[in-house]
Parts: structure tokens; C-alpha cells; sequence
């Protein structure tokens, strides 16, 4: 219970740190916030458990998948029901050249990246034509059929059973290590994407979203730039597959449904569409709710019911999980990033 | 904000450090499927190990060492499952851990042989669990699917005699224990001149089964075998079969074979054979942990006719195994730890499961391989299940 | 070549519920443009009603069915009204993403009320098995098919003929026109809604029957999805023969070449069909608008 509080309490601390980067008069702030941000993060494995530092690298992971979401469904609003897929395709590629090339983690990621982008690429094709929903059955039609040759090709993706990934071990630090890379690639992509939206080819994912005609009159190429959104969404769930992969040692075809589809779908929804801090709020609280949630009936119920209470907190946090959506949909469209815009006293400042 | 990071972690390392002194318990850890597609079994699972665990503690413990368990619901999904793990890693001194099914295993055994090698059992059958080379800390408390399967066969064979080969169909799930067994089913059926006239996979649930029983129809099997089945596809479709005029032989694999399932299907799967890693007739059976268990199902307050299911007694039989292993390293002086374990458990021969299973059993290649065949009796208003063949055991 | 034709009678038998759980969609695409994520939880809940009525309630099924139909109407009616009229006018993905909420709240009641254990439904439907000849259709299959055929029939019917059947096409066409006549867009939009409910409803009582009840028995909807895409989402007409296309091959699919098939086959068919052709095979130009 402790270590909840304690993770949540960092990322919340992390939260605050990034959220004052935004703000332009208080440039020392800023200096001092990331100070306090980088060093929390980097000081989190010497006082964390085992367990928190496992949760910490799980939302890393998770805050780079939905990022990678967010640039495909909240900026250049495209949605997207099938991300877990080009994750799965990222954990595969990576995996695979983990286990028979021997190659090191940041090749390995790269290649997952380049994968899950062409793969991306494959099933956004359909989508230059048509728009939203039907982008959503193609992207449903990548989730089932990617599913299936995971599934299927047995002598290259290992079937059911999956395939056995490599310990990677960073400068000897195991997990700590782990942690770091993980930390620091998401603090990099985070980034990257945040620029990207001062470029002018984010600003075209943007001018696509908010009307189509528009962009071309404006000289955007609509299809190429649809295209990159989506293919970039994929990568980035290439990235979070191969390090899921290597995380869990093991990579197998029910990581990889529908359902975590719906879970980074809701982390943006929830986080707040078109917002990288959106992303990582989104994915640290959709991450830790489950296990708060279980703390929090654990508290309440006796020892040993556990399983009368089970039998309760699925359904329940089904329920949740969907009200949240609904809730914030209508009630702050703009997610966790628009409540903590407004809780700082904010106008109508876009992220 | 950092003050009390500070002050979480002085706290945590406190009890860390305070842990070692009071370790008289025996920690460690249950990650079971309470909630998701396989919740009905993990929480008659964890049912089965509390009272067990209940039970020992009353009666002595492990050498007046009680067993405390860290319990946590994995939803059958590996990074929670994972997660519940470095949860219980973290909480310190972890004697064992039973986890979830075989996914998990498969996810955690690596981490587990290099760095943390812990002793490990979980709930589901998979054949791959009997490389030992690859899983040294694993113990599986029955049979694999494919065991089973065997069983199955040896029992189809005896039963033809020097008749015509036996014709039979499988007829699994599209999930990752569902087509466990099947290549080793195919290959060993060839062997024994058992002729498979129909393979038919289905998804695990939610879809109109008559198809398949079409299929079946026109195979004209002697025998169905049902492997990976835990709802209701597997009676919709023994209904359907009858309704067809199918007249072939249905039996089903551990926990398809569920006698709350099977007596759910009603009269037509009168006649059922299903095989069973452990005794699942409670009631009368007199065995020392089957009597605790017919007294633990009678005070439970959920109906209770004298049987029941895999799950539960599941539990019942990790934890007296565990519990016999745990006592043989206590009383060698040894320390407790993976090693120690998995050395008392492949030296225990001929164990006595007090009533659990029928004969004294010995772990091969980490495994119980051994089963029973019930016949189950499904009339209107009746229901019961006797043994078809005495204890098997298959290599 | 007797096994092909009698696969084919079955898996149109079982494209029937695909037809009706499609047009449920399709009304509501018409009359609002919301794309319906919760189609299949709508199904689930009409079915759990069906079970409280009777299983539960001990109503019969002479009176458990309307009850199941009229609460499953409400239902989607309160949502029309709670949840989707005040976003309307919002982004396509905003109201998309609410029936998406909806569909997971509505699987997680039904989990807390009822469980997740697998619920036989209380056999209404005669078991009593219809011989074609050598061909042999199971009588819940072929009784569904008979339900769910005469409903989607008088919805169509209904749908053709009747005013709000011609105001809902009127606002379907435009929007603004069809308000400048004096067609209430509110009330077309409630309307549509609660017509859904009831499709939706007896769709998944029929299935329910067919294939025993979960909070998530829904996900059979993903293939009402699929044959929505494939008719074009608007095409009521288009809606029919691919529903029962759908049901077909998935039929087929699972005969021959195994469940792994079939979940994603119907959507390699829409992937190829909208490659060729976007708006489906009787979709209207006008999607492309949105």
C-alpha cells in the first residue's frame, strides 16, 4: 500500500515538475522543476522496492505507448483500435533479433521502431482514402490478423507458447538499469514528439485533424501526412513492445488483444487527447489504478475474503474504467491535462 | 513531497530489516486468476488454500511453523501476475510461490533460474512444463494435458481389445492450453494404431457449436476427446451430438471435466468420462486431508453434496505437498530456498498424499503423473460419479 | 457437396442475428452519425433482462420477451438522453469513444449483478431438431433465424413506410432540411435509439439461447461491425446480405479451417472490399464528407 502511494506520489511530483516547464515567465522554476523531476526519477531504484521499481518501468513503457497514440488519434485524429498489434509487431521484431542475433537492447528497440512503422504503414494504407471510424475497422482488421500470425507462424513467433527473450542487463544494474534506459528513452520521446508539434510537419498533423480540405488547400499533402501520424503512432508502440518484451522476458500473442487496444485508447482519452503530459498521466494513472484500487479493497476487506471480493473488483473496475471515460469526456474533453491546466489557474493554453 | 518519499522508504527498510527476526512464519506467495476468463477456478483455488493453509496452521503447522501467504489476483494476465510476484519478492523471504498458470511460469522462469530461484507450482496442465532443463524450480502436482491424453488412449485401447483401431476425434479450444497436448496427441495416436478421424478446434467460448458437430457427425468417432474446455461450449455441443444421433464416447481433460460442469450439462452427458489428477469424491473418503476436507467444505456455508471440483482440491493437494517438503528441509537443518525444496520434493518417494490421490506417488521428471477416469451418472435429478478405471499413471 | 450446403443453411441461420444487430447499428448511424462502439453490451443487457424476467423473476417467456425488449429500450433510451444529446455536435472520435465508455459500463454492471459465470438461458426456443431432407438444421438455430427474420422484416417494413421510418431518412440525407420541415432531429435521434434497443435486445436473446450468457457475450459484435462496414453503414438493404454473407463464411471458415480463422477472416474481407471500394459495397458517397 505504501509503495502505491509512493509511486503515485513520484510520478505526481514528476507531473508538477513538467507541468511548470510550460510556463514561460518562471524560466528558473522551470530549471528547478527539472532538476527535482530527474532526480526523483533517477533517485526512485535506491529507496524503491523490487515491486515499485517494476510499476515505475511498467508506466515508462505504457507512457511511450501512449504517446505514440496520442500523435495518431489525439493530433492527427486518426482512430486507432489497434495499437497492442504494432506493439505486439515491435515486441516480436525485437525479440527475435534478441534471441538470434544477439544484438543489444537500442538495436534491438530501433528495430522493433522500424517494424511496427512498416507494419503501420501496411494497414494505414486503407485509411488515406476514408476516414475516422472506418481507419478504426482497418485498424481492427491489423489487431485480428497480426494477432493471428502471431499465433500461427509457430516457427518464427514460438505459437501460444511465445518466445523466451535474453536478460538484458545495462551496465551491470539489472532491473535499476532497466529502469533507467526505459526512463530515459520515454523522457526522450516525450520530447521528440512535443517538438514535433512545433515543426511543420506536426502542425500538418494538426491542420488534417481540424479539417482535411482545409489542410490541402493550405498546400498539406493530406495523404502522406495521415500516413506518417499513423505510421508514427506505430513506431512508438514498436518501441513499447520491444522494451515490454524485454521487461517480461517473454513475449506471446495475449499480450497482445484487443483489450490493451482500449487501454491505451482510454489512457488518451483519459490523459487528454493532443497532449504529451496528457500521455504521461494518462498511462501512469491507468497503469496504477488497478493496483490502487486493489489496495484500496484490501484495505476494506477482511484477510482472507479475497476472493468474494475478486469476484467483485473486475466487474467493477470495468465499470470504472468506463465511467472515467464518459466522465471525462463530458466533463473535461481535455483529460488529466485539462484538470491540472485548470487546477494551476490556466486559460485556454493548449499544451 | 521528498520528506515523505524519505520517510516511506526509512519505513519500508525498517521492516525489511525487522523482517528476518520474526520469521517464524513461512511466507509465500499465491498469484491466482481470481478475476478474468479462468476467475471460476482460481477462486475455488484460493478457496482450497485457505482452508488448507487453515487447516495445517491448526494442526501443527510446518513444525510449528505456520504458513502465511501473500495473495494476489493475477487476472491471468502476465505483467500483473509479474507484478504480484515483485510484490511478494519485495515483502521479503519468500519460502515459494504458486503461480497463476502456465504463462506466468513461463514468463518468470528465467528471471527465477539466474537470480532469484525460487520454488514454483501453478494451476494449469502444459506439457512443456516437464523440461527440467528449462524449468528446474517448477513442480507440477498431476498430469500435463498430454498425460492425460495418454490416459486416455491406454484406457481407449484396453477397452477395444484386439477390435478394429479406434477411431477418435479431438476437439479442443483455440487458446494456448487448449492445443497443448495436440501434436503429442496426433503423434502418439499413430503409435498406438489409434485412427484420428476428426481434429476440430473451436474458440473458447460465445459461438454457435453446430458446425463442429456436424463435423463430428460425419466423422462417426468412437471416441471425443475434449481438451481445454472450462464453460459451456463442450455440453452445448454433447446436447447437440445426441440431438444428432452422434453415439460416440464424449471424455473430457481436467478441468473441462469439472463435475459441476459436467452435471450442468444435464442427461445428456449421462455417461461422461473424465479424468481427474486427485480424488474428487470427498465425502467417505478416508484419507487424514480429505476428511479435513469434507470438514472444511461442510463449514464453508456453500452448497456442498460430498464432491468437488479441480480448483479446490488443487489447493488441497499443493499445500499438503507443500507442507510434506517444507517439514523434510526443516527437519535436515538445511535453509529454506529453491534448491533445498526441489531437492526434498524429487528425493520425497512414494508420497502420501493422505487421501488426495490414491496411490503413493512419485514425482518423474517433476510431475505427478498419475490420474483417475470418473464415469459420471447424469439423470434427471440425480447426480454422481464413479471411478471407470483404478489409478493410472502414464510416463 | 451435402456438408457445404448444409454449413451454408446454418451459417445463414446464424447471419440472421448479425442482420438484426446490424440494422440497430445502421438506425442509429443514420439518424445521428454516432458510430456505436456499445452495440454488443446493448446485446448482452437485453439478454441479462431476458434472464432476470424469467429465469430469474419466473415470468415465462410469453412475457419475459417484451419485458427483456421494453427494458433493453429503455436502456438505450436513457443513454441517447443522459450521455449522447448533450455531446452531439462534438468530434466523430469524442462520441465514439463515449460508446466505447458505455460499453464497458455496461459490461461491468452486469458483471457486479449477475456474475461471470457462463448462463444457460432457459430453453424457450424448441431444441426439437428440423430434417431438410439428409440435412439436419438444430431447432434453436432455425427458431432463432424465424424470430430474428420476422423482426428484421417489420423493422424494415416499419422503416420504410412508416413517418418516423421516412424522418429518420429525411434527417439522414440532411440534417437541416429535414429540420426545416419540420422533422424534430431530437426526437428522430431518441427514436432511433430506442428502435435499437429493441433490435439490439432481441439479437441478444437469440444469441444469448444460442450460445450461453456472459457480460461478454458483446463481443460478437465485433462482427456486426464488420458487416456494417462491408454493407456501407448506411445501406439497410446492404445490411442483410452481408450480414448473412458474414455469418456464412465465418460458418465456413470455422468448418474448414479452424477457430483460429475466424475471428479475423471477416475482417480481411472489409480490408479488401475497402481497399477497392471505401464506402462498402452499397455505402453512399456521402461518408466521405464527414
Amino acid at each position: 500500500m505504501a509503495n502505491n502511494v509512493d509511486t503515485a506520489s513520484k510520478i505526481e511530483s514528476a507531473h508538477r515538475a513538467g507541468v511548470l516547464l510550460s510556463h514561460r515567465p518562471k524560466a528558473t522554476w522551470q530549471i528547478v522543476g527539472w532538476i527535482a523531476l530527474v532526480v526523483a526519477l533517477a533517485a526512485l531504484p535506491a529507496v524503491a522496492s523490487g515491486y515499485v521499481l517494476f510499476m515505475a518501468t511498467l508506466v515508462a513503457i505504457n507512457v511511450i505507448a501512449t504517446t505514440g497514440l496520442n500523435i495518431t488519434v489525439g493530433y492527427a485524429g486518426l482512430l486507432s483500435i489497434g495499437h497492442s498489434a504494432f506493439i505486439g509487431v515491435g515486441a516480436y521484431a525485437s525479440a527475435l533479433l534478441a534471441i538470434h542475433a544477439g544484438t543489444p537492447l537500442i538495436v534491438n528497440v530501433i528495430a522493433g521502431a522500424a517494424a511496427a512503422f512498416l507494419v503501420g504503414l501496411v494497414f494505414g494504407a486503407p485509411s488515406l482514402r476514408i476516414k475516422g471510424v472506418f481507419l478504426a475497422i482497418a485498424t481492427l482488421a491489423a489487431q485480428y490478423s497480426l494477432y493471428f500470425v502471431f499465433q500461427q507462424w509457430t516457427s518464427v513467433t514460438g505459437g501460444d507458447r511465445g518466445l523466451s527473450v535474453p536478460q538484458v542487463n545495462i551496465l551491470d544494474l539489472r532491473d535499476t538499469g532497466f529502469y533507467l534506459f526505459v526512463v530515459a528513452l520515454a523522457a526522450v520521446l516525450c520530447s521528440a514528439a512535443r517538438n514535433l508539434f512545433r515543426t511543420r510537419v506536426g502542425r500538418a498533423f494538426i491542420a488534417v485533424r481540424e479539417r482535411d480540405y482545409a489542410a490541402e488547400v493550405l498546400g498539406v499533402d493530406v495523404v502522406r501526412t495521415k500516413l506518417l501520424a499513423f505510421g508514427l503512432g506505430a513506431a512508438y508502440a514498436g518501441v513499447a513492445g520491444a522494451l515490454t518484451g524485454a521487461f517480461l522476458r517473454i513475449v506471446n500473442p495475449d499480450q497482445f488483444t484487443l483489450l490493451v487496444s482500449v487501454f491505451f485508447l482510454a489512457a488518451v482519452v483519459v490523459g487528454g487527447q493532443a497532449s504529451i503530459l496528457g500521455s504521461i498521466l494518462g498511462a501512469a494513472f491507468m497503469t496504477l489504478m488497478p493496483e490502487v484500487l486493489r489496495a484500496v479493497l484490501e484495505l476494506f476487506g477482511p484477510r482472507g475474503t479475497a476472493a468474494d471480493v475478486a469476484g467483485l473488483l473486475s466487474p467493477l473496475r470495468e465499470f470504472i474504467f468506463g465511467a472515467m471515460i464518459v466522465g471525462f469526456l463530458y466533463l473535461e474533453p481535455r483529460g488529466l491535462a485539462g484538470l491540472v491546466h485548470r487546477l494551476r489557474g490556466g486559460g485556454n493554453l493548449r499544451d | 513531497m521528498k520528506l515523505r518519499i524519505a520517510l516511506v522508504a526509512s519505513a519500508f527498510g525498517a521492516c525489511l530489516a525487522a523482517a528476518p527476526a520474526a520469521a517464524q512464519d513461512i511466507k509465500f506467495s499465491l498469484q491466482l486468476p481470481l478475476t478474468g476468463p479462468i476467475a471460476f477456478t482460481g477462486q475455488l483455488n484460493q478457496a482450497g488454500w485457505q482452508h488448507a493453509i487453515d487447516w495445517i496452521n491448526k494442526n501443527g503447522g510446518v513444525k510449528g511453523r505456520k504458513l502465511d501467504p501473500f495473495i494476489y489476483d493475477s487476472e491471468y494476465k502476465v505483467d500483473v501476475g509479474i507484478a504480484g510476484w515483485k510484490k511478494a519478492i519485495a515483502n521479503g523471504d519468500m519460502a515459494f510461490s504458486i503461480g497463476d498458470g502456465t504463462p506466468f511460469i513461463r514468463a518468470v522462469t528465467p528471471e527465477n533460474n539466474e537470480r532469484y530461484k525460487i520454488m514454483m507450482s501453478n494451476t494449469g496442465y502444459a506439457s512443456d512444463l516437464t523440461d527440467v532443463a528449462k524449468y528446474p524450480y517448477h513442480v507440477l502436482l498431476g498430469p500435463t494435458y498430454s498425460d492425460q491424453i495418454a490416459m486416455f488412449y491406454k484406457y481407449i485401447k484396453d477397452k477395444q481389445g484386439s477390435g478394429p483401431a479406434p477411431k477418435v476425434a479431438l476437439v479442443y479450444t483455440a487458446t494456448e492450453f487448449g492445443r497443448d497436448p495436440i501434436e503429442f496427441a496426433k503423434a502418439r495416436a499413430k503409435d498406438l494404431g489409434i485412427e484420428i478421424v476428426a481434429e476440430e478446434e473451436t474458440k473458447f467460448s460465445g459461438i454457435d457449436v453446430t458446425p463442429h458437430v456436424i463435423k463430428l457427425r460425419s466423422a462417426a468417432p468412437d471416441y471425443v476427446i475434449f481438451q481445454g474446455y472450462a464453460g459451456n461450449l463442450w455440453p452445448e455441443m454433447v446436447k447437440l451430438s445426441r440431438e444428432y444421433g452422434i453415439r460416440a464416447q464424449f471424455m473430457g481433460t481436467v478441468y473441462g471435466a469439472q463435475a459441476d460442469l459436467v452435471r450442468g450439462a444435464g442427461p445428456a452427458a449421462d455417461g461422461f468420462l473424465g479424468i481427474a489428477p486427485y480424488e474428487m469424491n470427498v465425502a467417505g473418503n478416508n484419507g487424514p486431508i480429505m476428511k479435513a476436507m469434507d470438514a472444511a467444505l461442510k463449514a464453508w456455508g456453500k452448497p456442498y453434496e460430498g464432491y468437488s471440483n479441480v480448483g479446490y482440491v488443487q489447493g488441497w493437494a499443493i499445500a499438503s505437498f507443500m507442507r510434506d517438503i517444507l517439514g523434510k528441509v526443516v527437519e535436515s537443518g538445511k535453509a529454506i530456498n529453491g534448491d533445498s525444496l526441489i531437492a526434498a520434493a524429487i528425493a520425497m518417494k512414494d508420497w502420501d498424499s493422505g487421501g488426495v490421490i490414491g496411490v503413493p506417488v512419485t514425482l518423474a521428471r517433476q510431475r505427478l503423473p498419475y490420474g483417475i477416469i470418473y464415469r459420471f451418472s447424469v439423470k434427471e435429478g440425480s447426480f454422481s460419479f464413479k471411478p471407470e478405471t483404478g489409478w493410472i499413471r502414464v510416463d | 457437396m451435402l456438408q457445404i450446403l448444409e454449413y451454408s443453411l446454418i451459417g445463414i441461420a446464424s447471419g440472421g442475428i448479425y442482420v438484426l444487430a446490424a440494422l440497430g447499428f445502421v438506425i442509429i448511424y443514420k439518424a445521428t452519425s454516432v458510430f456505436n462502439f456499445a452495440i454488443g453490451e446493448m446485446m448482452m443487457i437485453g439478454a441479462y433482462l431476458f434472464y432476470a424476467a424469467t429465469a430469474q423473476m419466473h415470468l415465462g417467456w410469453l412475457i419475459g420477451v417484451p419485458v427483456a425488449l421494453a427494458g433493453s429500450m429503455a436502456l438505450a433510451a436513457g443513454i441517447e438522453r443522459g450521455l449522447l444529446q448533450p455531446l452531439l455536435g462534438q468530434p466523430t472520435i469524442v462520441l465514439v469513444m463515449v460508446t466505447f465508455g458505455v460499453g464497458s459500463m455496461l459490461r461491468g454492471l452486469a458483471g457486479m449483478i449477475w456474475g461471470p459465470d457462463i448462463i444457460q438461458l432457459p430453453d424457450f426456443l424448441s431444441r426439437k431438431p428440423i430434417f431438410l431432407g439428409d440435412i439436419l438444421i438444430p431447432g434453436k438455430l432455425a427458431w432463432g433465424f424465424v424470430a430474428v427474420g420476422a423482426l428484421s422484416l417489420a423493422f424494415i417494413l416499419y422503416y420504410r413506410l412508416s413517418k418516423t421510418g421516412i424522418a429518420i431518412r429525411a434527417t439522414s440525407a440532411d440534417q437541416m432540411t429535414a429540420e426545416s420541415v419540420g422533422i424534430n432531429v431530437r426526437r428522430v435521434s431518441s427514436l432511433s435509439w430506442a428502435i435499437t434497443g429493441v433490435l439490439t435486445g432481441a439479437a441478444g436473446i437469440v444469441v444469448g439461447a444460442l450460445n450461453g450468457l456472459t457480460p461478454t457475450l458483446g463481443v460478437v459484435a465485433l462482427n456486426v461491425l464488420a458487416v456494417v462496414m462491408l454493407a456501407g453503414m448506411t445501406s439497410v438493404g446492404g445490411v442483410v446480405v452481408a450480414g448473412i454473407f458474414i455469418g456464412w463464411m465465418e460458418t465456413l471458415v470455422g468448418a474448414y479451417l479452424g477457430a483460429s480463422w475466424q475471428s479475423f477472416m471477416p475482417y480481411v474481407v472489409v480490408l479488401l472490399v475497402m481497399t477497392v471500394k471505401p464506402t462498402g459495397l452499397f455505402g453512399e458517397q456521402r461518408i466521405e464528407r464527414i
